[in-house]
């Protein structure tokens, strides 16, 4: 197990408040967490406590509307559309709940898109490896439509592994898996993590989920109400009941 | 409901809209056709009843209208002073007219004219169309007026000395006054000269003689007694009309030759629908298809098919509706720039009495746009109500089975046979159901548009993915992307492009009937052509010249040999059509005559000839009369005395001799005169010896061969362009047709191009990658309407072989179409790419 060095991400002082006046709704108040290169930390928190908002805030998908949000070193706060796309590109991985694959495309395709748009060729090892550690080798041609839910997944977790970006993010991966799927993947990418260093950062209701973690981070209302380390599915329950108590 | 469907068009403003604009292009079109030849109709109707309001009766031979091409027939003038005597009369004055009058500006030039002749008549003294603005009536044999327009365009003032020629070489005139037509300063664009009785006879070779006389009868005189009583005088083949009814006649002459506008302007408005339904059935068949869910939901509470399909059906009505009201608004819009494009080509105005939106042209253009729209809805609607309740609750449905390809070829097979079929059978001239063989052709070449369209999506997806390829080399994801995106929905894409097939289809047709009539009369110029130097008018509008000028170059050192060619209309067994009048034993020194049977250099008096191909086509034998009416002299019968095979640049197919030709058209007009040069003589040379004995007839053309083809492309040049640009109109509309469906997709594919977004893709990118599918959109479109144009195009010219038409495929101007196609399929893109690549990226990828 490589030992967590450096912060692959942080947020300082991050709030985001939606809409103005009357509705404005705040989702995230005075956030402020480091996501520690090499680890698998979980985001867990009651519904609307604002996980997803930090989650596209992190990852340069959203605009904070205070503080700053870093990947490694580069502030993500003022950067232009550009550089932002291009960080993204280059340093993010991605794996959405659904909608998570281009349907026109393969499987394969779909693991190589990130490279194909940076006009990048894949390391072909790397890639071989992450196809055959997610069990993919015979699906490579399939389209989206005609994968199951877990094998779309995993074709996503692909995706995002194969660039080998410096860090991932994952909004509730497992949610729309059955039992085997979802811990299939979630045992993939605790192994991206304890085998090759990959830093994952992953929204999740379910403490079985979770408890793949190295970490978990607690948001309510907006703010963080606590963290976890080495966790376990037990502790988690105890931990949410205290919160929600 | 009507709420429902408002609502609907409301929420979808864009779609709505750009659905809105395919059908009133077309509408507008039809609008602007009725509105444009109701109002010239309207305004020549007043002018023609304010013109003949100032007499009561005109006197003129008995003329078949269709043979007179608006020229009178001669009567003794003797006639003036019978009539005058008869009780009731109390004014007669005859009148001669002629059109083949040429004026020249004040640098000697002939005064430009792009089509309106130049009448030459006689001030009659009485009272007539023609009111003196300025000056005094002309009197004797040097002095003449001009109307109003026509000196404002030449710069001419009361006093000067305007030259013209009518007839022979031009002649000095002092303009002593100038003349309008009531309020208006100019007759569309036709220039007037007038002359006292006596000079205008003599000009026009008329002593003794006059066109018409027009009679005024006493206040308390009746006209029909004295009609009645003047008709009895007047010997037989001599009638007296009254003025009203003459008035009418020639504003029904004027109606009718609208009438040809008003066919070819609601051609191009059918074009323009016809590729409307392919773009409103295809959004509507993209709306309902992207509805499926929420209309399964609508079934599954219990709403019934035909509620379903009412409903589209609905809002297509309404939206049909609303863009008709558009149509004739923009209609009204369009006539009233064409009015000024003509009032600009023409040089002259329009007799202006107010737009005539008359209620059978709203009435048209609602019924045509309503009818439209709802038919292309048809089917997506019928499309709707078969959807079931069970697909609210599945995904995307997956349309493109094996058993809708089978019936695709099924379907689009036949179609299109059929469609070749109709077109055959209209080439061919075959009588089928009483529909004239044009009429016959165009519906064929619908029949196989459809049919074409049932079938593309069938090759679409190779095609697309052919396409792409050079755009993979462009630039990987991005290209591949849109080759996918242009290949995922074959029927779409197919459909899409169906629209832009139709116009470059007839884009290259018209191109290919083009090239091959110009190179075909080309060709025939340098292979057969033999003159070294060739006399004509100054283009189109002009009338011939004076044979005189024949006479003056003949006389010349350097030239060797010259013949004149004359051309005229006449009535040949019942048509229409122009004849020519050569000198059978000189001709065929210039053009390659050949003799298949007969004599042809024994023409003269009433023998006529013709070429083979006519002789086959109507089962024409040596020695068979023919019937020949001309204006001037009435119905003839000829002797068919030659079958020849003539190479000529010209369409006309019946010759006869000058003698002859002269015998029965008055004017002395040269169309062609064809010149050879002393040998040694260098064409320079004697172009500008030509060109110095043409002094006193100026206006006439000097040009060798290598002139001549460049005139002749250029004129079918001319004749091209004005097609494409009436063609563009349905070109706009298949644009409009791709926008749309881009749009539709991008809404469609909201949470792909966030993904695609939020993993890294720029919005160059994304903007790109949309660019590219419509550009492969285009070009497949393009492709099957340059292959269906080919086709076209090859069936035209192979069935005009037998007049000696040859095939020629205009590469230069295919490959324009493509490429214009392919940059508007950018240009198409440009707004939906700009929406893809602002879409919110989080609300693309949220899930709900
Ligand atoms: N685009 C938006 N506009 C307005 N409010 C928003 C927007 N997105 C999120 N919110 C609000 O911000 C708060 C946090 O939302 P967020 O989606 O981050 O919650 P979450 O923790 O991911 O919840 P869930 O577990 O249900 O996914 C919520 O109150 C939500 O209503
Ligand atoms: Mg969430």
């Amino acid at each position: 197990m490589t030992e967590p060095s450096s912060a692959a991400a942080s947020a300082r002082g991050v709030t985001k408040i939606f809409g103005e006046g009357e509705t404005a709704v705040t989702a995230l108040n005075n956030v402020d967490v480091t996501f520690e290169a090499g680890r698998f930390t979980a985001i867990m928190g009651p519904s609307g406590s604002g996980k997803s908002t930090l989650l596209h805030c992190m990852a340069g998908l959203d605009r904070v509307t205070e503080g700053q949000v870093f990947i490694g070193d580069v502030d993500l706060t003022d950067l232009a559309d550009k550089p932002l796309t291009h960080l993204r590109r280059d340093k993010v991985g991605f794996v959405f709940q659904a909608f998570n694959l281009v349907p026109t495309l393969n499987a394969r395709e779909n693991i190589t898109l990130p490279m194909d748009i940076a006009g990048r060729k894949p390391d072909a090892d790397w890639l071989a490896h992450v196809i055959d550690i997610l069990s993919l080798s015979d699906r490579l041609s399939h389209k989206p439509s005609e994968l199951s839910g877990g094998q779309q997944q995993r074709v996503a977790a692909a995706r995002a592994l194969a660039s080998r970006p410096e860090i991932i993010f994952a909004d509730e991966p497992s949610g729309n898996l059955d039992s085997k799927s979802g811990t299939q993947l979630l045992q993939f990418m605790e192994q991206a993590v304890q085998d090759y260093g990959q830093t994952i950062v992953m929204v999740t209701h379910d403490p079985l989920a979770a408890a793949h973690s190295d970490r978990v981070v607690f948001l309510e209302d907006g703010h963080i109400a606590g963290d976890m380390f080495d966790p376990t599915a037990e502790r988690i329950l105890d931990r949410i009941k205290t919160l929600e108590g | 409901m009507l709420r429902a469907a408002f609502k609907n068009i409301w929420a979808h403003k864009i779609r709505s809209g750009l659905l809105s604009l395919a059908i009133l292009a077309g509408v507008s079109f039809v609008v602007a056709a009725f509105v444009f030849t109701d109002t010239i109709g309207e305004a020549f109707d007043d002018l023609f009843s304010e013109a003949f309001a100032a007499t009561d009766i005109q006197v003129r031979r008995e003329v078949d209208p269709e043979l007179s091409f608006g020229l009178p027939e001669r009567m003794p003038e003797d006639l003036i002073e019978q009539v005058k005597n008869i009780p009731g009369v109390d004014g007669a004055w005859g009148t001669v007219l002629s059109p083949y009058g040429q004026i020249l500006d004040a640098q000697g030039d002939l005064l430009p004219t792009a089509g309106p002749p130049t009448f030459v008549t006689s001030w009659s003294g009485g009272p007539s169309q023609f009111t003196i603005r300025d000056g005094r009536p002309p009197v004797g044999v040097s002095e003449l007026m001009l109307d109003v327009g026509t000196i404002e365009r030449a710069g001419f003032a009361v006093g000067d000395t305007v030259e013209m020629l009518i007839g022979g070489p031009k002649r000095s005139f002092t303009l002593v006054g100038s003349l309008g037509f009531g309020e208006a300063d100019n007759l569309l664009g036709t220039s007037w000269a007038l002359f006292d009785l006596e000079t205008a006879q003599q000009l026009l070779d008329a002593t003794g003689q006059v066109d018409a006389i027009e009679i005024t009868i006493e206040p308390a005189g009746d006209l029909d007694t004295v009609i009645e009583a003047v008709d009895a005088v007047l010997p037989s083949g001599i009638e007296a009309v009254s003025s009203q009814s003459v008035a009418e006649e020639q504003t029904s002459q004027v109606k009718e030759g609208l009438g040809f506008l008003n066919t070819l302007l609601l051609a191009f408005a059918g074009i323009s629908l016809f590729v409307g339904v392919f773009v409103i059935y295809n959004a509507f068949r993209i709306v309902v298809a992207q509805r499926t869910r929420e209309l399964g939901l609508l079934r599954a509470i219990g709403a019934t098919r035909g509620q379903v399909t009412s409903s589209v059906l609905f809002e297509s009505a309404v939206t049909g509706l609303i863009a008709s009201l558009f149509g004739v608004g923009a209609g009204v819009l369009l006539a009233m720039v064409m009015q000024v494009l003509i009032e600009v080509a023409f040089g002259g105005d329009l007799p202006s009495g107010g737009l005539q939106l008359q209620v059978r042209t709203v009435v048209v253009a609602l019924v045509t746009g309503l009818t439209v729209t709802m038919i292309s809805a048809l089917l997506p609607a019928i499309r709707a109500s078969r959807i079931s309740p069970m697909a609210a609750l599945r995904d995307v449905p997956t349309v493109g089975t094996r058993k809708s390809w089978r019936n695709r070829v099924i379907g689009g097979t036949p179609i299109a046979l059929l469609g070749a079929a109709a077109i055959a059978g209209g080439l061919t001239g075959l009588d089928v159901a009483d529909l004239s063989p044009a009429l016959l052709v165009g519906i064929g070449a619908g029949l196989v548009f459809i049919g074409t369209y049932v079938l593309s999506p069938l090759v679409a997806r190779p095609v697309a993915r052919i396409i792409g390829v050079p755009m993979r080399a462009l630039s990987n994801a991005t290209g591949n992307l849109a080759q996918r995106n242009a290949a995922r929905s074959p029927r779409r894409t197919a459909a899409t492009a169906g629209a832009l097939m139709i116009g470059l289809a007839l884009v290259a047709t018209v191109s290919i009937l083009a090239a091959s009539t110009r190179d075909t009369a080309t060709n025939a110029i340098e292979e057969a052509f033999t003159a070294d130097l060739l006399l004509q008018p100054p283009g189109f509008g002009f009338i011939g010249f004076s044979s005189e000028a024949i006479s003056a170059v003949a006389t010349l050192d350097d030239v060797d040999l010259i013949t004149g060619v004359q051309a005229g209309p006449a009535k040949v067994l019942g048509s229409t059509t122009l004849v020519a009048g050569v000198d059978p034993a000189v001709v065929g020194e210039f053009l390659s005559v050949e003799t298949i049977d007969g004599s042809f250099e024994g023409l003269g008096g009433n023998r006529i000839a013709t070429t083979q191909s006519v002789a086959d086509d109507k089962g024409l034998e040596l020695g068979d009369p023919i019937d020949v009416g001309f204006a001037r002299t009435g119905a003839q019968e000829f002797e068919l005395a030659a079958i020849i095979d003539i190479a000529s640049a010209t369409d006309v197919s019946w010759f006869m001799a000058t003698t002859t030709f002269s015998a029965n058209y008055i004017e002395d007009t040269i169309t062609q005169a064809y010149v050879r040069l002393v040998e040694g003589i260098s064409i320079e040379r004697g172009r500008t010896a030509i060109e110095a004995a043409l002094e006193p007839f100026p206006g006439i053309q000097v040009i060798d061969q290598e002139e001549l083809r460049d005139q002749i492309s250029s004129q079918i040049n001319q004749v091209v362009y004005l097609i494409f640009g009436l063609l563009a109109m349905s070109v706009f509309i298949a644009l409009l047709g791709i926008l749309l469906t881009l749009l539709l997709s991008v809404y469609e594919r909201t949470h792909e191009i966030g993904l695609l977004r939020a993993i890294g893709m720029s919005r160059p990118q994304v903007r790109n990658m949309i660019g590219l599918e419509s550009v492969i959109i285009a070009i497949f479109g393009a492709l099957l309407g340059a292959g269906l144009g080919m086709a076209f195009g090859w069936a035209l010219v192979a069935a005009l072989a037998d007049q000696g038409l040859q095939l020629s495929i205009p590469w230069g101007w295919l490959f324009t179409g493509f490429l214009g196609a392919a940059l508007a399929g950018i240009l198409a893109a440009a707004w939906p790419a700009y929406r893809a690549s602002n879409l919110n990226v989080l609300e693309a990828i949220s899930y709900e």
